[in-house]
């Protein structure tokens, strides 16, 4: 059986995941796994392995989806306890090293290093284009070690660098050295005054590892890219890597390294090189130069190239022939029918072996299919980092498994004679890649021998002393076990082919004459290059951790750049968010936005039927208001329609709930929204004629909003109560609270202003939302001497007051009506992409934006998550339902959790350290801070203020909304308190309208 | 990382030139470094301490940076009069061209040798306790090599007096003495710890003074060319890299700065400033200071017991 557990929003990077799996697939009752985010691409690959179950289907590609087939219904706790401890152990390791902080953005990442000269990547290919260009547009020089980067954007982006003076390395730029600091996966090499220009990663390394061991060195191995001379690249950053090599001093000798090139772009490279003062030396794999061209001396093999630089290097003549003499001698030729192999995690060294082959058998040219490098009569090479081998898998250099499993059959077969292999150290490779083939190789030979023949092994070991594996250790295992360990790949191709009978020869080489075709003089490195070149890199690396580490231990300056795919991956709204920052002006629109709500000035003036300000209510048709977005009776939950049900009774439409519910069902009573009424609702939110509303006045400009008032807790209508004691107490709250109320603020100087209280009760601990204590009673002091002033009788004030003082949550609904005026000022101005409304109708969403007027963007309400009183589960929960999100609109409640950490517990949403990691989550999708509302346990910073959608789309985080739970009966009433999420489409929708309307598409 | 050079000796700055320009990392101290070419052990070290026969200054901070960023092994390479270090921190550029070259050959004696200098050399080196600061054991094989050397400068002060009269060198003293002198070569010669092994910065000091007084061959006696030899022919493996290039150097008839200082002014007459230098020759290495004055002493007839 496949069992499946989808974790939502949690990024992580595919190499992690892949040893996640490797580890998970060791573990008892597993019989296969995969663990893998939920990219469209991976999903493909879940197909292809039987593995793609429903809900791994529906997985964003923010989501880390795990699949198993076990079958044993335990397993997947096991599996999902050995996940935790295994992500959980790499955030410890970042800890315990004092690891230094990481960026989460661009923004973060230069603001710690704003020197940096180097971007280096190491992200999905199909979201690196936009992440790559960004760097170049911030002055970077780029490292793609990410490939699958599309051909024309390789194109454009080089040519963008080139422009710029940026250096471009890469895409699939696995090797460099950079001032001597090794860069992703490669060698640490003796720093010497050769220069490399490398479009090949493992030929970079072949030829370092041997320059190293012949006792020269490298200061600088610039690797372009394996398509850089591709005829339509045009070889753009091996040009400007030899123009910069030429210009740099310490560099005495330059060497280029190439796979198979476009003639056209070879012959301007070579062209190039003829220019430069410098000697040089350049191999084209595949090539058997017949002559060294003018001063561009051509090498034939890897380890040649090697040779002749260092030649160079010493200052020394090169020679006509620097084939050396093979120590293996064969008694005895194999038989006709045996064959040579090559298994490689090289690419380019499997090219180099079968081209060596290919020439030696005169078998044509080298192919490049699936994988195989040779595959003729027998022969095969074949490069096992290929795509093919390395779908939904780590790379040969790092997981030997593939190897193993294909040494083993290829020594299997009858026809093996020989297995040629390459065992590469380094930065990033297996830590023990010949312990691993050892015991192997071994097994192998045994085997055949058992079986009456001989097969054998022949290999190199890439790397150097300095390596963090041992390569002393590593030939020795690797000979112990009985393969034969020559020094280059080309001698272990020779020692192979000797095997045969065939004894590779190399011709002498003399120098022709050459005719430079572009006598254009050697054009001028850019300045940033130069720089790069002439100092340690200081890097900001977005993508593997582990590549900081070469960085640091060779003297670069790293930051982390944790990146995830913006949007989770959604690539129609990456695109849309790239268009948006071509646009100008909208930091400023939304900056003016956040000024209109700093300077609304809320003063709670009158308290009146709601007829009688609300002319949508004083008319024939019944009317009531509701909370959220338009909403119909059939889509409304039973809070609401309880509600509705407790209104008609209170209005007197109906005398009992049966006839209500006819007038209701029968279509005679007109819905609105509370907001299209300058008015807002809690839960239900339903507001009828001759209920009683606060009246606040936004002293900007003298906006208005209503709302109806807390009616206390326990059985109340806007929880779908309509009992008589609800109707019985909404007639009280309409006859004497209300007019008292009103008396008292008559007496009042213009008001109470709510700016005021709110900035003190928030020092208090409250958040407006679920907690509202401190504003309550700060309320009730101010409105208590104005109550005793009043001429109702004295049982009317002490029922008022005590009414005030039992409803802790009273200053909740005075909140929300401020939070209306406050929008509806806001509003005014249309521009800008801040959010300026949410709400819920417990069926849907509804979000409005500043720049997008009154329209609607919704989407299915989720459902809170939190705690429940005694009796009630989540079962029983209602999903979201209110006005009262106005709150968070205008950055309190659970915009502002950290305010109150004494709710963070009943509304289950942990202790001060959630409280504290909440609002700075908040902070990262918000424009800026409001300093009339300032926050003492957040160090004083006010409260999150405008929403921006942009950047809740593109980082995934959507606002969190503190609130009651009601139970989804009507009748019954609140049954919890708890956090709910906004639904991200309600934003991604908003986006597309927004870009419609800048005419971006 | 580019420095300039503040001064090169005359010695380093030919064989820089002559002998190939490609070598490596030798050794790597607090503040200077040794830098191995073909037929030259280059020092770089801080322009506070004095100018090395062998080598260059650099300003001290940058000597300090230096040390940090290059490693035992590292290439070195000298193309169009700048020397670079390859090191694994950065590439060192260490700018020739400009660099004054300052001359470390040992001055040959202007004055006549007369006892008054004996005297004065003496007197201050016996204010220094030096037997109590070399690194040699001092014992009777040492004192009795000492006794060697010194005798080799006497009798080459004999053959001066002798020619000076018309009188025959004394040939039977002149041969004694050179046997002697072998005999304290090869007693001394890669003696003792340390990057410069005690005996071997005697054989300098001794060499340094020596050449002074008795380059230019009395007749009948060509002291310091025998000598010279005699090092020479005793030194191959028997002695660390770096005293094998002093003690050739040596032979050459080059010193350090601070001795070719201290006989400028000896044979200056500048009395007052021999304490000075002496000082200064004494705060070299661990015992190297007090081990070259010995041999230095010894050369002006200076034999501590």
């Amino acid at each position: 059986m496949l069992k499946t557990v989808v974790k939502q929003n949690s990024y992580q990077d595919s190499i992690n995941l892949m040893l996640l799996t490797n580890k998970i697939n060791t573990l008892d009752g597993v019989i296969q796994s995969q663990i893998m985010m939920g990219t469209d691409a991976n999903k493909d690959i879940y197909r292809a392995a039987g593995l793609l179950t429903e809900e791994a289907g529906a997985a964003a590609p923010s989501d880390m989806v795990i699949v198993v087939e076990t079958e044993d219904e335990g397993t997947m706790d096991v599996v999902l306890t050995e996940t935790e401890a295994f992500l959980a152990d790499l955030s410890t390791k970042k800890e315990a090293a004092g690891a230094p902080a990481e960026a989460t953005s661009w923004e973060e990442a230069m603001a710690m290093l704003p020197e940096a000269n180097m971007a280096l990547f190491s992200i999905p290919g199909e979201y690196a284009a936009p992440e790559l260009e960004r760097a170049l547009d911030l002055g970077l020089n780029v490292f793609s070690f990410t490939d699958n980067v599309p051909l024309e954007d390789e194109v454009r982006l080089k040519q963008k660098a080139h422009e710029k003076g940026l250096l471009f390395m890469g895409p699939d730029c696995g090797t460099g050295v950079v001032s001597s600091v090794p860069v992703a996966f490669t060698n640490v090499i003796n720093p010497g005054n050769i220069g490399i220009v490398g479009a090949s990663g493992t030929g970079i390394q072949e030829v370092t590892c041997m320059i190293d061991r012949l006792g020269g060195g490298c200061v600088h191995a610039i690797g372009t890219g394996g398509r850089d001379l591709n005829e339509k690249v045009g070889a753009v950053t091996v040009k400007d890597a030899i123009v910069a090599l030429e210009h740099h001093d310490p560099t005495d000798v330059i060497c280029v390294i190439s796979k198979p090139p476009a003639p056209a772009v070879r012959d301007e490279v070579v062209d190039l090189l003829e220019k430069c003062e410098k000697p040089v030396v350049a191999i084209f794999i595949g090539e058997k130069p017949e002559a060294h061209l003018g001063k561009v001396h051509l090498a034939h093999t890897l380890e040649e190239a090697a040779r002749i630089a260092v030649d160079l290097a010493n200052g020394e003549a090169v020679k006509k022939n620097y084939l050396e003499s093979l120590d293996v001698t064969v008694e005895a030729p194999l038989a006709e029918n045996k064959t040579v192999i090559g298994l490689y995690s090289g690419g380019t060294l499997a090219g180099e072996a079968a081209m060596m082959i290919t020439e030696a058998l005169e078998l044509g040219s080298i192919i490049k299919e699936d994988g195989y490098m040779l595959r003729h009569g027998g022969y095969d090479v074949i490069d096992l980092g290929d795509d093919v081998y390395t779908q939904g898998r780590p790379h040969p250099m790092i997981d030997p498994e593939v190897r193993i499993r294909m040494m083993r059959d290829y020594a299997a077969k009858a026809t093996t004679g020989v297995i040629v292999f390459d065992c590469v150290l380094g930065y990033g490779c297996h830590p023990d890649m010949a312990a691993e083939l050892a015991p192997v190789i071994a097994e192998c030979i045994e085997s055949a021998k058992a079986d009456g023949r001989d097969v054998h092994f022949v290999g190199t070991v890439v790397g150097t002393h300095n390596d963090p594996q041992d390569y002393d250790r590593s030939v020795k295992l690797l000979e112990d076990a009985g393969a034969i360990m020559e020094p280059s790949n080309a001698m272990a191709v020779r020692a192979a082919l000797a095997f045969k009978g065939i004894d590779f020869t190399e011709a002498d080489r003399e120098v022709v004459p050459y005719e430079v075709k572009d006598a254009s003089p050697l054009p001028e490195p850019s300045e940033a290059v130069m720089e790069l070149l002439t100092t340690k890199p200081r890097v900001i690396n977005v993508g593997v951790e582990s590549f900081n580490d070469p960085l640091r231990a060779y003297g670069a300056e790293s930051v982390q750049y944790t990146w995830k795919p913006k949007a989770g991956g959604n690539k129609r709204m990456i695109h849309l968010l790239n268009e948006l920052e071509k646009v100008e002006g909208i930091d400023e629109a939304n900056a003016r936005i956040c000024e209109r709500f700093k300077e609304s000035q809320p003063v709670l003036v009158d308290v009146v039927p709601a007829k009688t300000v609300i002319p949508e209510l004083n008319r024939a048709q019944k009317t009531l208001l509701h909370a959220g977005p338009p909403i119909c009776w059939e889509n409304m939950q039973g809070p609401m329609r309880g509600s509705c049900i407790g209104a008609a009774l209170f209005e007197g439409w109906a005398e009992t709930e049966e006839e209500a519910v006819v007038m209701l069902e029968g279509g005679e009573v007109e819905f609105i929204p509370c907001h299209h009424c300058h008015a807002v609702g809690p839960m239900g939110g339903i507001t009828s004629a001759n209920m009683a509303v606060l009246v606040v006045r936004n002293l900007a400009d003298d906006t208005v909003a209503y709302c109806t008032m807390n009616e206390g807790i326990g059985k109340v209508l806007r929880f779908g109560a309509y009992g008589q004691e609800v109707v019985d107490r909404l007639h009280w709250m309409a006859d004497e609270l209300g007019p008292v109320l009103a008396s008292a603020l008559k007496l009042s100087d213009g008001g109470i202003n709510l700016n005021v209280l709110m900035a003190r009760a928030i020092t208090q601990g409250d958040e407006f939302h679920q907690r509202n204590m401190a504003a309550t009673l700060n309320f009730l002091k101010e409105v208590a001497p104005l109550i005793v002033k009043t001429d109702a009788s004295e049982d009317a004030k002490q029922r008022v007051i005590q009414f005030l003082a039992d409803t802790d949550q009273f200053f909740l609904n005075v909140m929300m009506a401020a939070g209306k005026s406050i929008v509806d000022y806001v509003r005014k101005d249309v521009e800008g992409c801040v959010v300026s409304t949410m709400t819920r109708n417990g069926y849907e969403f509804g979000v409005r934006v500043s720049g997008l007027g009154d329209e609607w963007f919704t989407a299915p309400v989720n459902t809170p998550v939190g705690l429940y009183f005694t009796g009630f589960t989540a079962e029983d929960g209602c999903p979201d339902n209110g006005d009262s999100a106005i709150c968070e609109t205008v950055g309190v409640g659970g915009m502002a959790m950290v305010a109150a950490p004494g709710v963070t517990r009943f509304v289950g949403a942990g202790g001060f350290e959630d409280a504290l990691n909440i609002s700075n989550e908040m902070e990262k999708i918000c424009v800026t801070h409001n300093p009339n509302w300032a926050i003492p346990t957040w160090d004083f910073k006010g409260a999150c203020l405008g929403i921006d959608i942009r950047k809740v789309v593109e980082t995934g985080i959507t606002p969190i909304i503190n609130t009651g739970i009601a139970h989804k009966q009507a009748g019954i009433g609140q049954v919890g308190a708890g956090t709910v999420r906004a639904p991200l489409a309600c934003f991604e929708k908003a986006l597309e309208s927004y870009c419609a309307k800048l005419g971006i598409e | 990382m580019k420095l300039g050079a503040l001064s090169i000796s005359d010695y380093a700055a030919e064989r820089l030139g002559a002998h190939g320009s490609t070598g490596s990392v030798h050794s790597v101290f607090r503040t200077s470094l040794n830098v191995e070419f073909d037929g030259l052990l280059l020092h770089i070290g801080s322009a506070r301490a004095p100018l090395s026969c062998l080598g260059l200054t650099v300003d001290p901070e940058g000597a300090s940076a230096l040390v940090n960023l290059v490693d035992p092994g590292d290439r070195a390479l000298v193309r169009n009069g700048i020397l670079r270090l390859y090191g694994r921190g950065d590439v060192v550029e260490i700018d020739l061209i400009s660099a004054p070259v300052r001359g470390t050959a040992v001055p040959m004696a202007t004055v006549s040798p007369d006892e008054e200098m004996d005297i004065l050399v003496c007197r201050e080196l016996s204010e220094l306790s030096l037997p109590a600061r070399t690194g040699l054991p001092w014992d009777e094989r040492a004192s009795r090599s000492l006794a060697g050397l010194a005798r080799l400068s006497a009798v080459c002060r004999s053959s001066w007096e002798a020619a000076r009269t018309d009188a025959p060198a004394p040939r039977a003293r002149i041969d004694a003495a050179y046997r002697g002198a072998g005999g304290a070569i090869r007693h001394l010669l890669g003696r003792g710890l340390g990057l410069t092994p005690s005996g071997d910065d005697v054989l300098c000091g001794f060499g340094c003074g020596f050449c002074y007084l008795w380059r230019r061959a009395p007749l009948g006696c060509d002291g310091w060319k025998v000598y010279a030899d005699m090092v020479l022919e005793a030194l191959p493996g028997k002695t660390t890299a770096v005293s094998e290039g002093y003690l050739r150097a040596m032979c050459e008839g080059f010193a350090n700065e601070d001795y070719v200082d201290l006989l400028r002014s000896l044979d200056g007459g500048e009395v007052e400033k021999v304490p000075g230098h002496l000082e200064r020759i004494l705060e070299m290495g661990h015992t190297s200071g007090a081990d070259s004055l010995l041999g230095f002493g010894a050369a002006f007839g200076y034999i501590s017991i």
